[in-house]
């Protein structure tokens, strides 16, 4: 039997969105998020689109397979999300989703970590 | 073996019936194969339930015994950092009992150095515990000069030897205390013993199981009889084919590794150079940028280890690892490969497909293989 959920497993074979997106393309901007205690890190690429919705998210991570299945998770409900409503996505979100149990809900914080420093870059809206 | 499970079900230590001959002649013919194995006399076999206790018996037993014997006043007891988890616990609980535990540090393939034991041991000390060969990353250790300082301080000194019972002597390794496993040796699990020299005068040991008095004392507790048998017959087809055996899984695990180098860049071999100073189905491999348990889990076709077991978030890098001196990276990068007796080499090319493509792919989305890639 498999020491991980079956949500968990489906994101780790088919992941959503990994890969990245050119640094220096406008509106685009990424961000790490590492976990330090078990050396995990999820990296977070999003392209803000002019009408303020996130147009294109990619990750990467490096980390067991939790590691890339938040990742996965966070960008399959990041994209096409508002700046706020991606702002608004919570770990508890993804930790449920997937049926992660209390020790690895500890590593859905990296992509949401990962997303608010990447924002953080883009300017808000006037 | 499997007759011993059920129709001869005598116990080996009832000497007044029939059933129990037979069952202590199977278990003194299975003690003597065992003896074989290792050129141990087979007074010397003491069966325990594997390794694990026979450490716990060595560890526990001997430095008990020493300390009393020496006034109390010694309490020092050196092993290895690389030892496994079945010496370390022990030692960890022997420091509960006012032991103090010392370990040594190894080089980068996992060599204790005999300057290091000699200087740790310039003050005193009960015990040295070494293993043989190292479950990890395959290192075989010289067991004998180091038992030999060990000796000359007036310490005893024990040898994990779970890993590599086909391949040793215990009057060449000159450890008092040589602990083995069965099922490390295509035996049944739930079985192992610990070499109890006889002529070992800087030697003690006290039982940790107490209740009945077998195995002379010092280890209490009805013999599995199916168990010896099962382990005895080990031993004996072990010291047929171990020759063969080890010139095949050498082979095996050189072309494993021949191929993953020529297909995967910035790979980092872990533990000795493939050859006579390393087991010969170990090989441990740090796939730079690709993350272990992520391997293992794109892996499941292949019965592989990280090194460190965890499934839980909590991922601490493999102890072995961080000794040889590998950063976090290195140590969290690791797969562990083991070769055996089962193995083909349609299923070592097949075994190298997979993991060339599953690192492949996991890089593919690795922020750490881009910084890899960039040094």
């Amino acid at each position: 039997m498999s020491a991980y959920p079956p949500e968990v497993l489906r994101h780790f074979r088919d992941p959503v969105g990994a890969g990245r997106l050119a640094p220096d393309a406008a509106g685009v901007a990424s961000a790490e998020a590492r976990d330090p205690e078990g050396g995990q890190r999820v990296r977070l690429h999003v392209r803000l689109g002019a009408d303020g919705r996130l147009d294109d998210v990619r990750f990467q991570a490096f980390g067991c397979p939790v590691t890339i299945a938040v990742a996965s998770a966070a960008v399959e409900r990041l994209r096409g999300r508002a700046r706020a409503a991606a702002l608004a996505l919570e770990p508890a979100e993804l930790a449920g989703a997937l049926g992660l149990d209390p020790e690895q809900a500890r590593l859905a914080e990296l992509p949401v970590r990962a997303l608010r420093a990447a924002l953080a870059y883009l300017a808000p809206p006037p | 073996m499997l007759p011993f499970f059920a129709e001869e079900f005598g116990n080996a230590a009832s000497r007044t019936h029939a059933f129990g001959w037979r069952a202590d002649e199977a278990v003194e013919r299975a003690r003597a194969q065992v003896a074989a194995l290792v050129g141990a006399d087979p007074r010397e076999v003491v069966f325990t339930s594997g390794a694990t206790e026979a450490n716990n018996l060595a560890l526990l037993g001997s430095a008990r015994a020493l300390r009393r014997a020496r006034g109390e006043k010694v309490v020092r007891v050196v092993a290895s950092r690389t030892e496994h988890r079945a010496v370390l616990d022990p030692l960890a609980a022997l420091e509960r009992e006012g032991f103090r535990a010392v370990l040594l540090p190894v080089d980068g393939e996992g060599r204790v150095d005999p300057d290091a034991l000699r200087a740790a041991l310039a003050e005193p000390a009960l015990l040295v515990s070494v293993m043989h060969a190292n479950n990890e990353i395959g290192t075989v250790q010289p067991i004998g000069p180091l038992a030999s300082l060990a000796h000359e301080a007036g310490a005893a000194f024990h040898c994990d030897a779970a890993q590599s019972a086909g391949a040793l002597e215990v009057a060449a390794l000159g450890a008092d205390f040589v602990s083995l496993s069965a099922h490390k040796l295509y035996g049944p699990k739930g079985i192992g013993a610990l070499i109890v020299r006889r002529r070992a005068p800087h030697a003690r040991l006290e039982p940790i199981l107490h209740g009945g008095g077998h195995e002379r004392g010092l280890r209490s507790g009805t013999l599995p009889v199916a168990l010896c048998v099962g382990f005895g017959r080990a031993a004996e087809l072990t010291r047929e084919l171990r020759d063969g055996d080890a010139v095949r899984h050498a082979r095996l695990r050189d072309r494993l590794w021949a191929r993953l180098s020529a297909e995967l860049p910035e790979l980092a071999l872990n533990g000795p150079p493939p050859g006579p100073e390393r087991l010969p189905g170990n090989l441990n491999v740090s796939f730079l940028g690709a993350e272990g348990e992520a391997l293992l889990a794109a892996l499941p076709e292949l019965a592989l280890s990280t090194g460190s077991a965890c499934t839980s978030a909590k991922r601490e890098p493999s102890h072995v690892l961080r000794a040889l001196g590998a950063g976090e990276l290195r140590a969290l990068s690791a797969l562990r490969f083991g070769i055996g007796r089962g193995n083909t080499d349609a299923e070592i090319e097949r075994a190298a497909d997979l993991v060339v493509a599953a690192t492949r792919k996991l890089r593919a989305l690795s922020p750490v293989w881009d910084e890899v890639r960039r040094a």
